[in-house]
């Protein structure tokens, strides 16, 4: 097997009380409703992903369940068993029926120090509590000043659901980014954005900032280096929809390379338009 | 996992969800019902006892997520009712009903409770007199109010559907505080169908679209509130011509959601003029396995649906088909022509 050992020694747990509803269909599908925020509708599982959560327990590695499918399924290449039960896992954490217990290998914290008690990383699940915290002293108001923060949001996004989807769901995939900025433990900064399902533009979400913070433009050049290493997406670029506001974030996106491209004309009615910037790997 | 619609069908066993008009006699005559409740064509030859302890024994070997009993108001069978409860309850399937509340006493809010009902919707249409204007009668809000009271009392979960009318828009926001009162878990708020009673009194009832942004307004804000809050109460606005645009043009190749009427006929759509069969004559079973579940690739079907575009369309004079719940609907039957 020629995974990283990190992945091969990843316990994921399925959270069978997340399971509302399943029945075993023709040709050993079996159809499920799950709890879940990422999920709405029913989803159809064959006979492999049923055997993969049967033993997600958080006990097994995926290279214990590796080798339990390739014991269920006899002379099944190795390759694909591979490919299977990871990809499997990495869809079932998306919808958010997967928790795990130690660092989980598919969302590193990519850890650095800029020095000066400044720090970057990338947050988990783990860290909701403390991106909450931070949100609830910006208190994200559209169209009101913040007083001691700067905040850059995509107007496409409803504001909220900055907020609301990671913070009420207290999940974040391999798919949504947050990075978290902090001045001797205290966060100070966060970027969230989102790869999108089988598109090459990374969108991004918001920007909330401090006021004067030292090393905004390493922030922002760290991120925007790293996301294309650790997409899941092969990524071509960025995209953010802003209004006409201006601000030192705003001015660190530009200097990064974010160019406007698109001028939409009253897009958000009351005569205010949208700003669409791109920045193109 | 499975992702391809096109090969759903194939794969399962039956619908997933269902709705059955377990009788179309009605207590109120509301000014909006869209399927004129209490006079429609169905009232005279809805399905027996027996034949509706049938339809639901094949539903529960059918194993959905959910049924919902519609109406009507199902509390005038309420005995037949509580039977068909249980028998889909010993199946652990999820059952629901609507009403308006004013059959539901504590008394029957137990013995649903017993039965294995697991949700209910009761149909609050505004604040005390806007409430009962619409229902042309005094005293039904009082009941609604008192019939989630009764179903809060004995854990059964409680959701509320409100109909936009000229005059209960401005009341949203009490709508929402009283679902709150009362752990209401879902709020839906559905646009008001110009069809059936809701055709008649169109001129009266409907709102404007200032009335309308007003209150979607207020609803954005209050939803936002209670995601931001606990999420305890859903707010979901429904667009009731949706599903038969979006399945008749896009999504043909599987629907899981089957509508039965209290004269045991399957209708894609409820707001449509247009059946495929009735459980009366085969099995739901049979039906399913004739190809319901691509039921939205017969043609005369999306030539009915294609017709309509948008709720203000529903009944307009100039567009050729039978008025739903009034008139004979087109009856095709899926087993007997074979045709999917």
């Amino acid at each position: 097997m020629s995974l990283d050992k990190k992945i091969l020694d990843f316990k994921p747990r399925f959270k069978k009380s997340n399971v509302a509803y399943s029945r075993e269909e023709n040709d050993g599908y079996v159809s499920f409703r799950f709890q879940s925020p990422g999920t709405s509708n029913e989803t159809i599982l064959n006979d492999t992903c049923v055997e993969i959560i049967k033993i997600c327990n958080g006990q097994n590695s995926i290279k214990d369940i590796v080798d339990h499918i390739m014991a269920t399924y006899e002379g099944a290449p190795l390759d694909l068993v591979v490919k299977d039960v990871v990809e499997t896992v990495q869809k079932l954490m998306r919808m958010q029926l997967i928790t795990w217990e130690e660092e989980n290998p598919f969302i590193p914290k990519y850890r650095i120090d800029l020095g000066e008690g400044y720090s970057i990383y990338r947050a988990d699940y783990s860290d909701i509590p403390k991106i909450n915290n931070f949100f609830k002293l910006v208190q994200i108001k559209e169209d009101k000043p913040y007083d001691n923060y700067q905040i850059c949001l995509n107007k496409y996004i409803p504001k909220w659901s900055i907020n609301s989807e990671v913070l009420r769901t207290g999940f974040l995939t391999d798919m949504q980014y947050i990075f978290m900025l902090e001045k001797d433990g205290e966060v100070v900064g966060t970027t969230y954005s989102v790869d999108n399902n089988n598109k090459c533009i990374h969108t991004i979400i918001s920007l909330v900032c401090k006021k004067d913070i030292l090393c905004l433009d390493s922030f922002v050049s760290y991120v925007f280096s790293l996301i294309p290493q650790i997409s899941t997406q092969n990524l071509t670029g960025y995209r953010i929809h802003v209004g006409n506001e201006e601000n030192e974030l705003m001015n660190v996106l530009k200097s990064t390379g974010f160019e406007k491209t698109l001028t939409l004309e009253n897009e958000i009615g009351f005569g205010k338009d949208l700003l669409e910037y791109n920045y193109y790997i | 996992m499975e992702n391809s619609a096109e090969n759903h069908y194939k794969i399962i066993r039956g619908p997933y969800q269902l709705t059955v008009d377990i009788t179309n006699k009605c207590n109120l005559r509301c000014l909006h019902c869209y399927n004129f409740s209490g006079e429609n064509i169905c009232v005279d030859e809805e399905m027996t006892d027996e034949e509706l302890t049938r339809l639901i024994k094949d539903v529960a070997d059918m194993n959905p997520l959910n049924l919902c009993f519609c109406g009507g108001e199902p509390l005038l069978r309420k005995d037949i009712l509580l039977k068909l409860i249980k028998i889909l309850a010993d199946k652990n399937i999820q059952i629901s009903f609507v009403t308006n509340g004013l059959l539901l006493t504590e008394e029957v809010a137990k013995e649903l409770k017993g039965a294995g009902l697991s949700r209910a919707q009761v149909s609050v249409d505004g604040i005390g007199e806007s409430h009962d204007r619409l229902r042309g009668r005094k005293g039904c809000f009082e009941k609604a109010v008192q019939a989630l009271k009764n179903l809060n009392d004995v854990h059964i979960q409680t959701g509320v559907a409100f109909t936009p009318t000229s005059w209960n828009t401005d009341e949203i926001d009490q709508i929402v505080d009283l679902c709150l009162e009362f752990n209401v878990s879902e709020l839906r708020i559905q646009a008001t169908m110009p069809i059936g009673r809701g055709e008649e009194n169109t001129k009266s009832i409907l709102p404007t679209e200032l009335q309308y942004r007003k209150m979607i307004k207020r609803l954005n804000a209050r939803r936002n509130e209670q995601i931001l809050k606990d999420g305890k109460l859903r707010i979901e606005w429904g667009d009731p011509v949706d599903h038969f645009i979006r399945l008749a043009n896009y999504v043909d190749e599987c629907c899981a959601f089957v509508s039965i009427k209290a004269d045991g006929s399957i209708a894609p759509s409820i707001y449509l003029p247009l059946t495929l069969g009735n459980v009366k004559k085969h099995s739901l079973k049979e039906y399913w396995e004739h190809g319901l579940g691509r039921m939205w690739r017969v043609e005369t079907l999306k030539e009915v649906s294609n017709k309509v575009r948008c709720i203000k369309e529903m009944n307009m004079d100039e567009i050729e088909m039978p008025k739903t719940f009034k008139e004979k609907d087109i009856q095709i039957d899926i087993v007997e022509q074979n045709i999917l």
